[in-house]
């Protein structure tokens, strides 16, 4: 009795050990920490894998800005093609003598050129690599990808780093446009969800992000301008201070701070989809260019502003909508509770209503010049 | 001459042991093991009684002088401390007596002025008979304090070999014992081991009487209880069980006491040898009582409702029943402000998770879960690692076993050495280590960490269990990583979960949960508020203090014709 107790205790530790994996582990020194990950089209059909790795200076050196790291070379670069993302893989690793680690991923970077078919089999592979790290931040670039993972920042010398701290769009005030791993993950198992990824584009010192590209069906369908990703920041409830301009007898007026809270409602009236989308805004104002009584002011600028933001919005998710483009994934919902009814759903979303409404509540604060 | 029945028992048991070994060969154990398993432990138990009868002798004094003087030379084979002085008892009777001491044992002042003087100058002319010789110096003539009288010579001995003075008187078959004991002892010291900034610091010496007076002194009350007793066949060490009595729990006391008494073994040489007969998990990592040689400390353990074991010969005595928390109090805790007791109450406990979960977490981190690290540190790692050859368990292993090393060089050398061994250690050997290449600056930080965290343990026999499963927490931590050391942590709170010494669970008052207990475990409360004693103990009252709210406040005024407004 005490043998077999015995017996199953070693066997169940074993298996324990065993199952664990602890065999595989290797410790830091055997691995190459993967800090960027990029993926563009290669000639002949392949997938070219781009893996942006630190060197021992820019390990040393991690916190450090550019300026202060000398003139050696904080990244190298490897690169990997092949018919496949996996096979790129393979062929990346064979070219190295470390282990080439994906556990601590900070961005991925997707070109805007790949097809279809390649973007599915990339995403396919990243949901299979365990060890990936699925809260790196994704983005997509129409510049050429091994561009982009050697672009230097000013303010470290590891992009990745500055790069997964800076999601904001430059020239659309302060637009929240982190995406990450899991969104792209997810655009994959829902075909009702449409992927928006934030572009990225490299400067003469550092990036620039400032609109953002919409996905349908694994490609890029749309790519919004400055000021439509600004507007697009509103509607999501992603902008924490935003700026609108506005003429006040020829006199420029701005309001500041706008942040905006969504609401969203839907319903079927005959057969026709309306969509409602209500804003709860708030903004501040600090200088109006004449000296009047505050309310007086105040109510025709609330009044501008709820105008400015409803027209645009509702223009915005119109144009989108006409492609079939659905930033909110209402459509996920929809096929969620009805899953062959996606046809059904697309048709009368291209087709829907829109209504844009917009509470605006806005403070004097005063001039602080 | 041992009894026949004795060798009797003995042989009987030895027989059955022979007969549980056959058993035990033919796998036919059955229901008899348990019985002779009893007979296997009275076998051993019978075999060091024997040795003490067999040393001891049936033999009596039957008042013959030079019979008495030869056996005492024999006894300890003509050793020079033991003196044996023959002289005339009286100085008209000139009646034949003898006295033997042990010098150096006894007190010379109390043998020369109250008993030999007295003797030898005895008045009276006529020789009486023997007996009242011997009822003179009995009754009227030795002056010393506490007299007993004997004719076994196994109670001569030892009573002389612990510092009482023997007088024989010829021709009567009962030798006088005069209580001379006055040992060489230290002086009171301050305590070194468990040092505090403030409070008392007085500590126990060596000596066994002088423990009970220090006590007495801290607890003046008759409740207050010293139960002697005597353990180890030949060194007859004296013990004192020293308890609050009424406040003590009674089946704790019996069963302490049934402990000591089941102590049976040769020697006894201090506190240690004898505490580990007295705990019932003897192979337990965890420490079940606690050795303190603080007066103050032992005086509030008693207080509390606890029981002390005074062993003659070591300042160290022995506290019990103890639970975990009971290791991570000090005396210090209470001579200062409850806020700056709390606080560091609570920094042993960061202290100690830190000391423990450190290293292990950096192995696990460095070489298992390299995702669970924040990305930063991991690179600054990667690069404090940039040309170590060694992973980072080895780092972990190489710098520990220096750590221990320095530390047990550092309690084996004079303090003052130790000092500069220290500064050798962190300096030098931290230093040259790293600019080796042999370890990485980030291992050397979380070292220093962990040999502090560890040391920060109050009593040092709760830091040497850490000790040991910081190492299991490294294995653990290798294979399994973060998981491992969850493992083995959820292992080690099970172990202590299900241990009870003294029928006390380890872990109160946190489990079983006593939230009446919490005010004096990671915090301290202050005094008025501690009413009642922790339940580990099972006190017979719990009600330690009556409840007491703050003073009303008030203001002084200046007193009435004064100027001052």
């Amino acid at each position: 009795m005490m043998r077999n107790r015995r017996k199953l205790v070693l066997t169940a530790l074993l298996g324990a050990l065993m199952l664990s994996g602890c065999a595989d582990n290797r410790p830091l020194n055997h691995r190459a920490l993967v800090l960027g990950l990029g993926f563009a089209p290669a000639p002949h059909g392949q997938i070219s894998m781009i893996f942006q790795i630190p060197t021992l200076t820019g390990l040393a050196r991690p916190s450090m800005g550019n300026s202060k790291s000398g003139s050696s070379p904080t990244t190298f670069i490897l690169t990997g093609s092949g018919p496949t993302a996996a096979r790129a893989f393979t062929h990346a690793q064979a070219d190295i003598n470390k282990d080439l680690y994906l556990g601590q991923l900070q961005t991925l970077i997707l070109s805007t050129h790949l097809s279809a078919s390649q973007f599915r089999n990339i995403a396919d592979t990243l949901i299979r690599m365990g060890t990936l790290d699925k809260t790196a931040y994704a983005m997509a670039t129409s510049a050429p990808v091994q561009k982009v993972l050697t672009a230097k920042s000013q303010t470290t010398s590891l992009a990745p780093l500055y790069v997964s701290t800076g999601f904001w769009c430059a020239h659309c005030q302060v637009v929240d446009l982190k995406r990450q791993m899991w969104d792209v993950e997810q655009a994959q198992f829902a075909p009702a969800r449409n992927l928006w990824l934030p572009l990225i584009k490299p400067i003469g010192v550092g990036f620039q992000i400032q609109s953002v590209v919409f996905y349908q069906g694994n490609r890029v369908a749309r790519i919004l301008s400055h000021h439509q990703t600004s507007v697009l920041g509103y509607v999501l409830g992603r902008t924490s201070k935003g700026t609108i301009d506005l003429s006040w007898h020829g006199q420029s007026v701005s309001v500041d701070s706008l942040q905006a809270k969504p609401r969203l409602s839907a319903e079927w009236k005959r057969s026709r989809l309306y969509l409602g989308v209500n804003l709860a805004v708030t903004g501040n104002v600090y200088s109006f260019p004449i000296p009047l009584s505050v309310q007086p002011h105040l109510a025709w600028l609330t009044k501008a502003v709820k105008h400015e933001l409803t027209v645009q919005c509702r223009q915005l998710l119109q144009s989108l909508g006409r492609q079939g483009l659905d930033p909110f994934s209402w459509g996920n919902a929809y096929v969620w509770q009805h899953p062959h009814a996606l046809k059904r759903w697309l048709d009368a979303y291209r087709h829907a209503v829109w209504k844009v409404t917009a509470h605006v509540q806005l403070r004097q604060l005063g001039d602080t010049t | 001459m041992p009894s026949p029945q004795l060798s009797g028992a003995a042989g009987v048991a030895r027989r059955l042991i022979h007969l549980r070994r056959w058993l035990v060969k033919r796998r036919r154990k059955g229901q008899v093991t348990d019985l002779l398993r009893a007979l296997e432990a009275l076998d051993s138990t019978l075999a060091v009684a024997l040795r003490g009868v067999r040393r001891r002798g049936g033999m009596r004094f039957d008042g013959d002088l030079n019979a008495a003087r030869t056996h005492l030379k024999a006894m300890l084979d003509q050793s020079p401390d033991l003196i044996v002085r023959s002289f005339w008892l009286g100085k008209g009777w000139r009646w034949p007596a003898l006295i033997a001491f042990v010098d150096g044992l006894s007190d010379n002042e109390m043998i020369d002025q109250d008993t030999v003087q007295r003797l030898m100058d005895a008045p009276g002319e006529d020789p009486p008979t023997p007996t009242d010789v011997f009822d003179a110096a009995r009754t009227q003539l030795i002056t010393a304090g506490h007299l007993t009288t004997t004719a076994v010579w196994s109670k001569i001995e030892t009573k002389v070999l612990s510092g009482n003075a023997a007088v024989f008187v010829a021709g009567n078959a009962s030798v006088i014992l005069v209580d001379t004991v006055k040992y060489p002892a230290r002086a009171i010291p301050a305590t070194n081991i468990e040092p505090a900034v403030r409070g008392p610091q007085e500590a126990f010496n060596e000596v066994g009487l002088t423990h009970m007076d220090q006590l007495r002194r801290w607890i003046r009350s008759p409740l207050l209880h010293f139960d002697q007793h005597t353990v180890g066949v030949i060194s007859h060490t004296p013990i004192m069980v020293a308890y609050l009595d009424g406040i003590v729990n009674q089946d704790l006391l019996a069963r302490v006491i049934d402990r000591v008494e089941g102590v049976n073994r040769d020697v006894i040489t201090r506190a240690n040898d004898l505490a580990e007969y007295l705990v019932e998990h003897r192979f337990s990592l965890f420490p079940q009582y606690r050795l303190s040689d603080r007066v103050d400390w032992v005086a509030r353990e008693l207080a509390q409702g606890k029981i002390a074991i005074l062993v003659d010969n070591d300042p160290f005595s022995v506290l019990l029943p103890m639970t975990l928390m009971d290791f991570y109090k000090t005396s210090q805790d209470y001579s200062v402000s409850w806020w700056d007791g709390t606080l560091v109450r609570i920094i042993r406990l960061v202290a100690l998770l830190l000391g423990l979960y450190l290293m292990p977490l950096y192995i696990a981190l460095t070489s298992v879960n390299l995702n669970l690290m924040p990305t930063m540190l991991l690179l600054t790692i990667d690069g404090s690692r940039a040309g170590v050859p060694f992973p980072p368990v080895a780092e972990v292993v190489i710098m520990y076993v220096i750590i221990e090393i320095l530390r047990e060089a550092a309690n084996r050398l004079p303090k003052e050495l130790a000092v500069t061994l220290g500064t050798v250690g962190a300096v030098v050997v931290g230093t040259a280590i790293v600019r080796a290449g042999i370890v990485d600056d980030v291992m050397i930080v979380s070292a220093t960490l962990t040999a502090l965290g560890l040391f920060t343990t109050p009593s040092f026999e709760m830091s040497t269990p850490w000790r040991w499963l910081f190492w299991v927490m490294v294995i653990g931590a290798y294979a399994l990583g973060v998981f491992g050391i969850l493992l083995v942590t959820v292992g080690i709170v099970a172990y202590l979960a299900g241990l009870e010494p003294f029928g006390i669970p380890y872990l109160t008052p946190f489990g079983p949960l006593r939230t009446q207990s919490w005010a004096d475990a990671w915090i301290r409360a202050p005094m008025p508020n501690l009413l009642r004693r922790p339940t580990s103990a099972r006190p017979e009252i719990r009600q330690a203090a009556s409840s007491n709210t703050p003073p009303d406040r008030f203001h002084l005024r200046p007193p009435k014709g004064s100027s001052t407004p």
